[in-house]
């Protein structure tokens, strides 16, 4: 699954960027810390619904839903609060 | 050389031998770079070494260009570099690239990476890529007082000793910790210290086998390469800058072109082989290091008070329904504040500089036998002019910066874009464009440079072009007055207040709305593209401190922008003067270009005054008021109560309306004048900033006159409607 499918409340690790992804987002993504085995939450939803905030490396990173179904992660723990 | 003593070293002792320099030239010992990721507080390290004053913020890529400065430490000369902040050194985008070409062809004698204390794994992963170009490197723990506000604990030691350099806790903006940094700085310079190379990125597999190579290859032609696998790595993702470094010599005096070409050969082969994989796992291993020397040296403890007060601000700010409303009060509030708290000292500086000194001006001309043009082109044109920017222009700005200033410095503008970034994705544009948009609701001028944060150009275009429907501070005082005379005059006295209140707000409001709509027409058609890659980090809730803020925007922007507007106020000054006095068969230049504008101004609801006051107050849109009221008094003839040809004077609001209302003006007029005040062109300083930022003639003509153009579209509209109605 991908990080768009994420619900608030869940921890997801991240598996890997996904094939596919422009070059220019996969870097970015990279360097921000999207690596396969961090873990990641959501922390706040923009008003609109997109952007999402999410706590990586204990640090908030909003991504847009067209950039963050590159990221393939993992459910880990936590089930839907919605 | 002189031993060092025990005491340079100790904390007591050598802060008195720092000599903050600022710009001063002279002989350089050393040079120094400050790196690090954004919003670590770079630079404000940077302004406690050189005293200089850079600017800070509490959002990421507060900083775009390098910012250079100097200070003297125990009789050596460092110069000291402010780079942007990035997150890697791996990309190429064009703030990124600033950092890393001079980190490693600038060859800094020290660098210095300064990193948050509270997010090290993140902070660490670039310190890691900076140490595998350069060990001669101090990492600064910067923001302490915050990591232990947050429980954290570092083991400074242990950390230190796993990298092989000297770490530094401090404080930067409490100062604490700066004498031990100067003493890092100076012992790695001076190879007092020295600083372990190591593998600190441990590649495995395809990955290590083919970055082996690759530095074995290396290190055949140049035994002494200091960074030879980060070398290798950047080789094997052919990385445009290093590839040429290498071939021109530039790395190495040893490795030449026919050399290098053989191993970019190589490079490129292990390229196609590992594929895109292969970035992956340089950046995991990256990651791998600095997950593990953070587990071996941080203790925290993410349940304190201060993360939770984060959180709950931010669940608060950024609400579904709470949001927006939030944003907007904030918005009215600030706006309001300056408003009400602008009225009392403009009075005050009006009554000085026109009532006071103005007339002793006069007095003093008369006695030094000025010949009257003389003295009307100095004291009654240039003079006034210049006074009334000041008296108009100072308090408002004085107020609305600080407060400004203090919303950024606790980072609330980060979670704008946030916000917003939906809205401007669907107009094709760059979330970041939220931060300028606000900006130029103090000076559009500040908002086009801020532009800088955004990458991609094709929306830095974007967010210029648009940046002048942010209502700038300049305009609000015409807004205001208009709104009171013509449509707070059209209700109860009792809501006469709130109904021009409300007015302006819709004047601001509707501007956002043509930020939008401008936004979406060029992404659309002139500037064709999809809304690019946007990433945003959303930086930690930080109290401002609020006499140090108040008092450095005062200097930094307020006095600054003030400046820039009296320089071009006051050859406004003359430009009024000498029209209105100037006669041609019989009558002045003025009035003739008013009969000549007049046609026009009527037909799109307006009239010849306005427009003619529009082109001489390009210089500043604060003189805009003021000369209309001249420029009418001299078509009525009514010399009673103006101070004769050219001369702008102070008028009560009773007075300016009956004025305007005996010219002929309307509720039309009114309205149409508050509309042309959001919709014509940007003042001069802001299109001279323009056409810096763009460098380009085309897209500067667009930005001057598209708002032109909405301008004459939108007055004309509402004149047909009105007078479809009426
Ligand atoms: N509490 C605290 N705040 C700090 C400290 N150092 C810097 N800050 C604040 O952190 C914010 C960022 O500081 P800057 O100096 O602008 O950071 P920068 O690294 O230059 O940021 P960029 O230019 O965006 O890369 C500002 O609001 C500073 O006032 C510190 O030691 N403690
Ligand atoms: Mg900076």
């Amino acid at each position: 699954m991908d990080l768009t499918a994420l619900h608030k409340g869940q921890i997801a690790e991240i598996k890997c960027i996904k094939e596919g992804c422009p070059y220019e987002v996969k870097q970015r993504l990279l360097d921000l810390g999207f690596v396969a085995e961090a873990n990641i939450r959501i922390q706040n939803i923009s008003p609109l619904g997109d952007p999402i905030a999410y706590e990586i490396h204990r640090t908030l990173i909003c991504l847009r839903h067209d950039d963050a179904r590159y990221v393939q992660i993992e459910i880990k723990e936590g089930n839907d609060n919605e | 050389m002189i031993m060092s003593s025990a005491c340079d070293n100790c904390e007591l002792n050598p802060n008195a031998s720092l000599k903050r320099l600022g710009e001063s030239t002279g002989n350089v010992h050393y040079t120094i770079a400050l790196a690090g990721n954004p919003n670590t507080g770079k630079s404000t390290v940077f302004n406690a070494l050189t005293g200089l004053k850079q600017h800070t913020g509490n959002w990421p890529g507060k900083t775009v260009t390098r910012a250079e400065g100097k200070f003297a430490y125990q009789d050596e000369t460092y110069r000291i570099i402010d780079l942007p902040g990035t997150y890697s050194l791996l990309s190429t985008s064009e703030d990124e690239e600033v950092a890393r070409n001079f980190i490693l062809f600038g060859k800094p004698d020290v660098t210095v990476v300064v990193v948050d204390a509270s997010r090290l794994e993140r902070n660490l992963s670039l310190a890691l890529q900076i140490l595998e170009i350069t060990d001669k490197t101090v990492l600064c723990l910067n923001l302490m007082d915050e990591a232990s506000r947050h429980g954290i604990h570092i083991d400074i030691r242990t950390l230190s000793k796993d990298l092989g350099i000297p770490v530094v806790a401090t404080s930067a903006r409490k100062k604490e910790g700066i004498t031990e940094l100067l003493a890092a700085i100076r012992q790695v310079a001076e190879g007092t210290f020295r600083t372990k190379k190591q593998q600190y990125v441990r590649l495995t597999g395809d990955t290590g086998k083919a970055v082996e190579d690759i530095s074995s290859r290396l290190l055949e032609l140049d035994p002494d390469l200091p960074n030879v696998q980060w070398l290798a790595m950047r080789l094997i993702e052919h990385d445009k800058h290093v590839v040429a470094a290498l071939t021109g010599g530039d790395i190495s005096p040893l490795i030449d072109g026919p050399h290098s070409a053989e191993i970019v050969q190589a490079a490129k082969k292990y390229r196609s082989k590992i594929g895109d994989d292969y970035r992956n796992k340089v950046v995991e291993a990256i990651y791998a290091k600095s997950n593990k020397l953070v587990s071996d040296t941080v203790s925290s403890d993410s349940s304190t008070r201060s993360f939770r007060i984060d959180r709950a601000i931010d669940n608060v700010v950024t609400h579904r329904f709470w949001g927006f409303p939030i944003m907007f009060l904030l918005l009215g509030l600030v706006l309001w504040i300056t408003i009400i708290g602008a009225n009392y000292p403009s009075e005050l500086l009006s009554g000085l500089l026109l009532e006071k000194v103005y007339p002793i001006l006069k007095t003093a001309a008369s006695m030094l036998h000025f010949p009257w043009w003389l003295e009307g082109f100095l004291i009654d044109g240039v003079y006034l002019a210049t006074a009334w920017v000041i008296a108009v222009m100072l308090p408002p700005m004085a107020i609305f910066f600080p407060l400004f200033t203090l919303l950024e410095d606790f980072g609330y503008l980060p979670r704008v874009a946030f916000n917003l970034d939906n809205l401007f994705r669907k107009a094709g544009a760059h979330g970041k464009q939220a931060l300028t948009m606000s900006m130029g609701f103090g000076c559009n001028a500040a908002g086009v440079v801020a532009t800088r944060i955004i990458n991609s150009p094709r929306e830095k275009l974007i967010a210029i072009i648009t940046n002048n429907f942010s209502l700038c501070n300049g305009r609000w005082p015409t807004q205001i007055l208009i709104a009171s005379i013509f449509l707070g005059a059209l209700v109860p006295k009792e809501w006469a207040g709130t109904v021009s209140m409300l007015a302006v707000v819709f004047i601001a409001v509707l501007g956002i709305a043509f930020t939008f709509f401008t936004s979406w027409l060029l992404s659309k058609t002139l500037l064709k593209g999809e809304s690019s890659f946007f990433t945003l980090e959303l930086p930690p809730y930080r109290p401002p401190r609020f006499f140090q803020t108040v008092y450095t925007s005062l200097l930094d922007r307020t006095l600054i922008v003030l400046w820039r507007a009296i320089v071009f106020a006051a050859p406004a000054g003359a430009v009024i003067w000498l029209i209105s006095n100037i006669d041609v068969n019989g009558q002045s230049i003025a009035l003739w270009m008013i009969e000549g504008l007049d046609p026009i101004g009527i037909f799109i609801g307006l009239n010849g005054v306005i427009l003619l006051a529009y082109v001489v107050a390009i210089p500043a849109n604060e003189i805009v008021i003021p000369t209309i009221m001249m420029l009418t008094t001299m078509v009525l003839g009514n010399t009673a109560m103006g101070h004769g040809a050219g001369i702008m004077f102070e008028a009560g609001d009773a007075e300016i309306a009956t004025l305007l209302h005996t010219a002929g003006w309307t509720t039309l007029t009114g309205i149409n004048l508050m509309l042309f005040s959001l919709l014509h062109n940007p003042c001069s300083t802001t299109i001279y900033t323009i056409y810096k930022e763009t460098g380009s003639r085309k897209w500067t003509t667009v930005a001057t006159l598209l708002p032109i153009l909405y301008g004459v579209i939108v007055c004309f509209l509402v004149a047909q409607i009105w007078h479809l109605f009426s």
